[in-house]
């Protein structure tokens, strides 16, 4: 009775040992093929970020290029506000030397006058 | 008569005010030439009158100028503008690719924590499954 009760526990142990190992070969073809999976999604992954990598280097070389550009647009037109500064000065002074001129006119004797339009047609 | 003689009188001096009263400028036959002759005063304001136009022709030249200048500054301004664009434009792509990685990365890191939990509970599983047969074995060793 008691050899009959031992048989069937090893018998039934023998089996859990067997579920064990069918468990485990199992669990060995999976993470063997979850590994694949794994390095295939790597793969990929590693060119998705290499593909984002170049695209922002060339994005950024780019912005570069531009805002060189603009530094340049910018000295230029700082140039220009400072030529469009000393033309306002020299209209200023157009201005105020004219002023002084039209007094004297105003102020010219007959003769000189005679002579100022001797001037202005010859 | 006296009366007659008055009337001649008045007349004539009306005659002779008429004369003095020319007004100017006025064209004037001198030998072979016909002359347009203005007062002095006029000749004044006229000299003032062209003083202004050369100063007006002075201003112009550069103003002329400032009008190129500015035509310059508002192209560069537009080429700037138009560059600020573009660099926007390329900022809102690398955005949008670091973005990317970032969604990758993390999606790596949680793939990382559920690979580790599992392994986790692979190994609690492995030494509750060998400690039990373990001792289910040693039960079986001693009471044999």
């Amino acid at each position: 009775m008691m050899l009959r009760k031992i048989n069937y526990m090893t018998a039934g142990v023998t089996v859990l040992i067997m579920a064990c190992l069918y468990l485990m070969v199992k669990m060995f073809a999976l993470m063997s093929q979850n590994e694949q999976n794994q390095q295939m999604t790597n793969k990929i992954i590693k060119k998705i970020e290499k593909q984002n990598d170049s695209i922002i280097a060339s994005k950024t070389a780019h912005i570069k290029t531009l805002l060189s550009e603009n530094q340049k647009s910018q000295k230029i037109i700082d140039a220009s506000s400072k030529r469009i500064h000393q033309l306002e000065n020299s209209i200023d002074s157009i201005r105020l030397a004219f002023r002084r001129r039209k007094k004297e006119v105003e102020q010219l004797s007959d003769k000189e006058l005679g002579k100022y339009w001797e001037n202005e047609f010859n | 008569m006296n009366l007659i003689k008055y009337i001649l009188f008045l007349v004539s001096f009306s005659a002779f005010s008429q004369v003095e009263k020319v007004a100017y400028p006025a064209i004037i036959v001198y030998q072979v030439d016909t002359l347009l002759a203005f007062t002095t005063d006029q000749g004044r304001k006229l000299s003032v009158l062209n003083e202004e136009r050369k100063e007006c022709i002075e201003i112009n030249k550069d103003l002329i100028k400032q009008k190129e200048e500015y035509q310059i500054t508002i192209r560069e301004k537009d080429k700037q503008l138009t560059n600020l664009t573009k660099v926007k434009a390329d900022q809102d792509t690398i955005i949008n690719s670091l973005n990317e990685n970032l969604s990758i990365a993390k999606t790596q890191r949680d793939v990382v924590t559920n690979q580790r939990n599992n392994q986790r509970a692979y190994k609690w599983t492995a030494i509750g499954v060998g400690s039990f047969t373990t001792l289910f074995m040693s039960y079986l060793f001693i009471t044999k």
